[in-house]
């Protein structure tokens, strides 16, 4: 069943969506992927640049058909031979490859015809004749790509009954919804089999490599219906459990950069899609950023939901590009104006962004630090203030509920919303957070005294939430009931200022597993994914890892 | 197999589970106290405002609903429906006794405990009680009385006695007095919600 799933997979694949996991096959394979093209123009001819276990280089371009293969029509159409040519002559120009003659590969999910195979041996013989016989070019068509992803799939995924249900479960959905993320982590924790302490690193590194195909595969019917945030979170997922992998298995870096880089570049390209599609919808208004019915989308909030989770993403993906701001480009544009576009779509959505429950904070800090890193400090400290009140307001009054808690996917949160029946009666999270005492924080910070002082009897009304885990890897799980401490405390009453301001910059970063301290941009993607475990120590290091970021920014200005 | 219908049955299976937890809500302790969910982990650690820690270990709490086999073929939802009612009611009583021994041992330790010496239950000793707690007041100064846990048994008494803080004189003063010390306290302490300096 898990052949049919793979063959399933590929034959829908198209370029783009094939380009991530064809860099994990080759990586599975020993190969060492050193440049990913993100399409927006292909560079020198090549979508991707390896090293072959041999050291050669080798370049591959991805094709990509409607039909079962490729035609002489579509060879001639999009004159192939220009781009093979291209691809096979001109010499690869990159810092990590070595100055030899590389191989060059045209790759497919689809099979290549009779005439199309003729073509390229007429391409061959010229350049032979034309005095280049160490012109190497070779096809990797369907079959072959079945096979690796075969290999690498049979024996490291679910093999029980059950476990192939849920991957072909999520193959099945229509892909227009979120992600089913505890579901897909189930995928991920068998397939990397982190409780197995008798796994060898050999046989970990692999599995990085076949889980990157699992989460392709999972990702179809997403793709396919461009849910760009359902990607992001598939892959961002992917991200925290091949940290946790790291993190357990003491992996060294040549052991998973590539992985790990391969996952960022997923997610920096669907990030970099969603921001294309919603700079183009919004220019046509904001009704154009609705999905489905659009007066249950507005009536019922879940046009606010969506409004705050892009604002969320995009600050994410402005934050990760701030120092580099002239030389990368976003949605088509330099990353500045992007800049100064997501700045402007903040102030004009403002009255939809909603917090609908603490998982949606992620997204508003995402914000906050966005604006202060692009010099708008008054509009962040609004954003963090009114967070804070709608923290301390949703417990305000004697029959309140209090907000939906951290672990609530926004589906769940809103369900509680809506009053629309679940498991049971809802319980009342009245004067519980989770977020609060880090908010606060981060206020303080901005040395707001007096203002503090009006919150702070409000604040010691409620219960500080919090969760540690055992041990390091463990952070990335979704979730860990087999270990880890849950903490509350109630606040004492009164506080010396001082003392408050030395817990609030206190942010020493042991709370970030190792593997990540160096990217922050990827810790506050991964809050956004995994919103419960943005704890208060979390946010203080991202708050002090983005003032560094800043500083940095203002220093190369 | 045979045919079968799992949606709809998963549909009422739901149902029923939604009128379980409704049950246990409304007859246990979780409707009348505030809850603090464990989505993770396996301990727990309570630190109160004057910085001590107690340790929280989660308890399993299990009852059992039985059907005989001869009760099959009469069963109908109403006497299902009784089933679970009885199950809810069976789960709410073992999460009163958890809950109640908890309470016992905090109280123990906390000195909030009045020892009756045997004596009988009377508005004196009510009086006792409350003076040893931190009473709340709502926004229109009215004073939160605490819920009172008590054997059924008792219930008789504690009327007879609570009535006679009504028509007592003396007992009339002494909750007067007693509840504006407890107001005083209860300003005090909310004057005390502070950042200072």
């Amino acid at each position: 069943m898990i052949e049919r799933l793979i063959e399933n997979w590929l034959d829908r694949a198209i370029e783009t969506s094939l380009q991530t996991p064809f860099c994990y096959l080759l990586a599975s394979q020993g190969y060492s992927v050193v440049h990913l093209t993100r399409h927006c123009a292909l560079e020198m001819g090549k979508d991707v640049i390896a090293i072959a276990p041999d050291g050669t280089p080798c370049a591959y371009q991805l094709k990509g058909s409607p039909d079962r293969q490729i035609s002489l029509s579509q060879w001639d159409r999009d004159n192939l031979g220009a781009q093979i040519s291209k691809l096979a002559n001109q010499a690869i120009s990159h810092p990590s490859v070595p100055d030899r003659p590389h191989r060059s590969f045209l790759v497919t999910n689809r099979e290549v015809s009779e005439e199309v195979c003729r073509a390229i041996d007429d391409l061959r013989r010229s350049w032979r004749q034309n005095g280049m016989p160490d012109r190497e070019f070779q096809t990797i068509t369907r079959g072959q790509l079945l096979t690796w992803a075969q290999e690498l799939g049979r024996d490291l995924w679910p093999s029980e009954l059950g476990d192939a249900k849920g991957l072909l479960e999520l193959f099945l959905l229509p892909g227009t919804g979120l992600l089913p993320d505890a579901q897909f982590a189930r995928l991920l924790e068998q397939t990397l089999a982190l409780n197995d302490d008798s796994l060898s690193q050999p046989d970990s590194c692999r599995r990085l490599a076949s889980a990157a195909l699992l989460t392709s595969i999972a990702t179809t019917p997403f793709v396919e219906k461009q849910n760009h945030v359902a990607e992001v979170h598939a892959w961002g997922l992917y991200l925290g459990y091949l940290c946790a992998t790291v993190e357990k298995r003491a992996l060294s870096a040549s052991d998973y950069a590539a992985e790990l880089e391969l996952a960022v570049d997923a997610i920096a390209a669907c990030l970099e899609a969603l921001a294309a599609e919603v700079v183009t919808r919004s220019a046509q208004g904001h009704m154009e950023l609705t999905e489905g019915d659009s007066a249950i989308d507005f009536a019922h909030l879940f046009y606010r939901a969506r409004v705050t989770m892009l604002v969320g993403y995009l600050s994410a993906l402005a934050l990760s590009c701030m120092e580099h701001l002239g030389e990368v480009q976003v949605a088509g544009v330099p990353c500045t104006g992007f800049a100064s576009w997501l700045a402007d779509f903040i102030r004009r959505n403002w009255r939809f962004v909603w917090l609908w429950g603490e998982g949606a904070t992620p997204h508003l800090l995402a914000a906050y630090w966005f604006l202060h890193a692009f010099g708008r400090p008054g509009e962040a400290r609004d954003v963090l203030a009114s967070t804070i009140r709608g923290v301390l307001q949703a417990s305000h009054g004697e029959r309140s509920m209090g907000l939906p808690s951290v672990y609530d996917t926004p589906e769940e949160a809103m369900e509680q919303r809506l009053g629309l029946p679940s498991g049971g009666p809802p319980a009342s999270l009245r004067r519980q957070s989770h977020v609060l005492e880090g908010l606060l924080h981060l206020f303080v910070r901005l040395n707001y005294k007096q203002a503090a002082k009006v919150l702070w009897p409000e604040f010691t009304r409620f219960t500080l939430r919090s969760y540690r885990p055992s041990e390091p890897w463990r952070f990335f799980l979704w979730r860990d009931s087999e270990t880890g401490e849950c903490s509350d405390v109630l606040p004492p009453r009164q506080q010396k200022w001082e003392a408050l301001r030395t817990a609030a910059l206190d942010s020493d970063g042991t709370c970030i597993p190792p593997v990540l301290r160096a990217r922050p941009e990827l810790v506050l993607l991964l809050a956004q994914v995994y919103p419960h475990r943005l704890g208060s120590p979390v946010m203080r290091w991202l708050d002090t890892a983005f003032s560094e970021q800043r500083r940095r920014c203002r220093g190369l200005a | 197999m045979l045919p079968d219908f799992p949606k709809l049955k998963d549909r009422l299976a739901a149902g029923y589970l939604r009128f379980l937890r409704t049950v246990i809500a409304s007859e246990g302790p979780a409707g009348k106290c505030s809850q603090l969910r464990m989505h993770e982990g396996r301990d727990g650690a309570l630190f109160r405002e004057d910085g001590s820690r107690e340790e929280t270990t989660p308890k399993r709490l299990q009852v059992s609903m039985s059907l005989q086999v001869d009760e099959f073929p009469e069963l109908t939802p109403g006497k299902l429906k009784a089933k679970y009612e009885q199950l809810g009611r069976d789960m709410a009583r073992e999460q009163w006794k958890m809950l109640v021994g908890a309470l016992d041992r905090a109280c123990e330790a906390s000195g909030n405990a009045v020892d009756a010496g045997c004596e009988p239950f009377s508005a004196e000793m009510w009086l006792e009680m409350l003076d040893k707690l931190d009473v709340e007041f709502d926004s229109n100064g009215r004073m939160r009385v605490p819920a009172c846990l008590i054997n059924p048994s008792m219930e008789d008494r504690l009327r007879t006695e609570l009535q006679r803080i009504d028509t007592e004189p003396g007992l009339r003063r002494r909750v007067r007095e007693l509840e504006a010390r407890k107001r005083r306290e209860w300003l005090d302490r909310e004057a005390d919600r502070k950042l200072v300096g």
